[in-house]
């Protein structure tokens, strides 16, 4: 069912040649949810790989089983069926290396703890100092930019402010890689493309890998460097298309490029085949 | 200022107002019962120093042990019960039973097992106050926003800072709403404690005003006992608020 | 449903049976816990003799009345309190302090004014149970939307069917609520009264059970005042579920 057929010139889907140790393997994984007869099958058969440093994003209709995806990749999920690697290792329970975004800030900040301190929360488990963590948490905040609200609570802020919040604690984390759920669903378009670029420029700034999943297509090919296509019921991978846009990019010139129009096409046509397939 | 001035004006009239009357009415007052308010304030005063070490303190340290352990047992095992469901669905019938038991009326128990001591007054609260807490408690900890459970696995968050710093905090709201009927309940024990069977206590220097037919001390030790249970609930207020500023509403 | 009555039920069973065992071992000394069986037994007893219904009674009516009058006193007050800004703001800290204030405290001095009857146990349990309602009915009447009191005005409704259509409807869930932990109060107080003053019902055979050192019977009559608390909560809470069904808290089946 995993597709990796060359599709057109613009875009050439690729099966990459692994290298030695990818950042995340996933291989043959399949989840169903429930026992025996009442078993419903969410995810069958995915099989991907990411490299380091690679920014690829899952775009799938709302329902496909993108969440339940990335739960498997982060280890808050066992597959019924396969594995994940994450740098070489088996995945059994969450990973040292990956740190995770919820969808939804608002619940995924702890409320009663100000800014600075959701953003150490994590590097309490770590062997640091105190000097050695504020350092770490006043920089992750000036990474974002938000240095000056250090000192309020997540529900003085703006939802963008709250998502940047629980990006700093993800970095401060310093994962190998950053799984991201549908991160700026929930925000105006305004706002979510502000948080795109800064993504970006994290992600070069601190070179992870990241796993974005999102519903939102225009989303996905701006981000990614591979976009996978999970759809059908069960979901299957049914493309992943290699974006080959120069970087840095940016919102209006890269959205504009010819290229960003056909790979859309393309992306939302795979989903809508796959839709008539089932 | 001036809306400040208002402010408070509007707090204090009321009140003001309402004791001026009592003053002026019961003034010259030959009835029994209601003794002129000055004469009340005269045993007030008379009352005062010693009254305080001798009838308050040893009421209110009796609260305040019963009701850490009521409060104590609750919010633990109201975390257990919450967390686990196999065990809530276990305890419910008995847990709901024991709640719609008025609390005094397991008073004649205690005070037949335990005489009228100290230790008394401490279990009766124990038992009797614990339940507000611990109903409240799995309210809280059933509700716990799963996500956080996610963060802390993703974290690795040890496990005493998940109880502390996640799931205390997270229930915190529904469980200071149990402590604050809990506190209500303990107050109700320890003065019909000490009223049933003491020697000691507020509770029982308002009985033994009664006894007497002493009813300016009666009076007093009734106006003492109502300021006492209004600090402490006012106390209890300073406190919540103070927890649950993150809230940001209160 | 199974497994939580079938889990429900064993520990029930267990629990009764721990109680057995401590009290045939006499574990807490003096017999002040006697075992269940010798409890179940005495309770029959007790249940077969007239002046454990007319205790019931007592107890019952007290409740009732103590319940229904405080009703009368909290709701119309808390309606008039919570429909002027300046009332409520004026009202406000003397309501605080008094509901605050521990109802038993004033037990001896309405003894001495009322004696220990009938009256004297109504009486206080109303002073108990207003508080409650009164504050309830209160907030239920701040926190009613202004558009929906405007958009009765707008379409010219009277004063009186704004009354029953708008703001009753609008303010009756918070006045449930007031009622059923008021009902509760009125029970509590009833049978401190009857404990502590004497007065007449379960309490009063309770104190006599204890001073007589019939624990079997004590502890029969502890069990009967659970029995009436779990009676009135399942009552207000079902009655109060009915009421509102049209409620959405209520509709989700909560």
């Amino acid at each position: 069912m995993t597709s990796f057929t060359t599709e057109s010139s613009i875009m050439d889907t690729v099966q990459e040649a692994a290298p030695s140790s990818p950042a995340l393997e996933v291989s043959r994984l399949a989840k169903s949810y429930g026992k025996r007869e009442a078993a419903k099958q969410v995810l069958a058969d995915i099989t991907v790989s990411v490299a380091r440093g690679e920014f690829v994003c899952v775009v799938g209709p709302s329902g496909a089983g993108k969440t339940t995806l990335l739960r498997c990749l982060s280890g808050l999920l066992e597959p019924t069926t396969g594995e994940v690697l994450v740098n070489g290792h088996a995945v059994d329970g969450p990973p040292d290396e990956l740190a995770v975004v919820f969808q939804d800030y608002s619940r995924s900040l702890l409320p009663w703890m100000k800014v600075a301190a959701n953003v150490e929360f994590p590097l309490l488990e770590k062997k640091m100092s105190k000097a050695e963590r504020k350092a770490l948490v006043g920089q992750m905040l000036e990474a974002v930019g938000l240095t000056q609200h250090a000192g309020k609570y997540p529900r003085e802020l703006s939802g963008g402010m709250q998502q940047r919040v629980a990006i700093a604690r993800a970095l401060a984390y310093r994962p190998t890689i950053l799984l991201m759920d549908e991160p700026f669903a929930s925000l105006d378009a305004q706002t979510r493309a502000e948080l795109e670029d800064v993504v970006l420029q994290l992600r070069d700034d601190f070179g992870v890998t990241i796993v974005f999943v999102t519903h939102d297509i225009d989303e996905a090919v701006y981000l990614g460097d591979r976009v996978v296509v999970l759809s059908g019921t069960p979901a299957t991978v049914s493309e992943i298309v290699e974006v080959c846009f120069p970087t840095p990019r940016d919102q209006v010139t890269t959205k504009a490029l010819p290229e960003f129009g056909a790979i859309r096409g393309e992306v939302l046509t795979r989903i809508r085949d796959a839709k008539q397939q089932y | 200022m001036t809306r400040r001035l208002i402010l408070v004006a509007e707090l204090v009239a009321l009140p003001f107002l309402l004791v001026t009357v009592w003053w002026f009415s019961s003034a010259g007052s030959s009835s029994v019962f209601f003794p002129p308010l000055q004469t009340i304030l005269a045993a007030l005063v008379d009352w005062f120093p010693e009254g305080v070490t001798r009838d308050v303190v040893p009421s209110v340290v009796n609260l305040l042990a019963g009701y850490a352990i009521a409060v104590t047992a609750g919010v633990s095992a109201g975390m257990v019960l919450g967390r686990v469901r196999a065990l809530e669905d276990a305890f419910s019938p008995i847990i709901q039973f024991m709640r719609s038991i008025p609390p005094a009326a397991l008073l004649p128990f205690f005070i037949l097992a335990m005489g009228p001591t100290s230790t008394m007054r401490i279990s009766v609260i124990a038992v009797g106050a614990v339940w507000p807490t611990l109903l409240s408690t799995i309210d809280g900890a059933r509700g716990i926003e799963p996500a956080l459970l996610d963060v802390t696995k993703i974290y690795k968050t040890s496990r005493l800072r998940r109880i502390f710093k996640v799931l205390l905090p997270a229930a915190s709201p529904l469980i200071l709403a149990g402590m604050k009927t809990s506190l209500a309940f303990a107050i109700i024990l320890v003065v019909v404690s000490e009223m049933l069977a003491s020697t000691a206590g507020i509770g029982y220097f308002i009985i033994s005003s009664q006894q007497y037919f002493n009813l300016p001390d009666l009076w007093a030790g009734t106006i003492v006992m109502g300021l006492l249970g209004y600090l402490l609930s006012e106390l209890f207020f300073f406190v919540e608020r103070r927890l649950l500023a993150w809230k940001g509403e209160i | 449903m199974t497994r939580r009555f079938s889990l429900g039920a064993v520990t029930v069973v267990t629990f009764l049976g721990l109680w057995e065992l401590l009290g045939r071992t006499d574990a807490l000394g003096d017999h002040a816990l006697p075992p269940f069986l010798a409890t179940a037994s005495a309770l029959g007893r007790a249940v077969a003799a007239a002046e454990f219904w007319m205790a019931a009674g007592h107890t019952a009516v007290q409740w009732a009345l103590g319940l229904a009058g405080a009703m009368l006193v909290a709701i119309p007050l808390g309606l008039f309190l919570g429909l002027g800004r300046l009332r409520h703001r004026v009202t406000r800290s003397t309501i605080d302090f008094l509901r605050t204030i521990p109802p038993v405290m004033l037990l001896p001095l309405f003894v001495l004014v009322w004696g220990t009857g009938l009256k004297m146990v109504v009486l206080l349990a109303i002073y108990a149970a207003v508080w409650p309602m009164l504050t309830q009915t209160i907030t239920g009447v701040r926190q009613i939307d202004q558009a929906t009191m405007d958009t009765a005005a707008i379409f010219k409704i009277s004063a009186w069917r704004r009354f029953w259509r708008v703001l009753l409807p609008a303010v009756s869930p918070f006045i449930t609520s007031g009622v059923r932990v008021s009902a509760v109060i009125s029970l509590f107080i009833a049978i401190v009264c009857e404990l502590v003053a004497g007065s007449p019902g379960i309490g009063q055979l309770l104190a006599q059970a204890q001073l007589g050192g019939d624990t079997a019977l004590m502890w029969g009559l502890i069990l009967v005042t659970g029995v009436l608390g779990v009676l009135i909560n399942t009552v207000f809470k079902t009655a109060e579920s009915q009421l509102l069904a049209w409620h959405p808290a209520y509709a989700k089946g909560q």
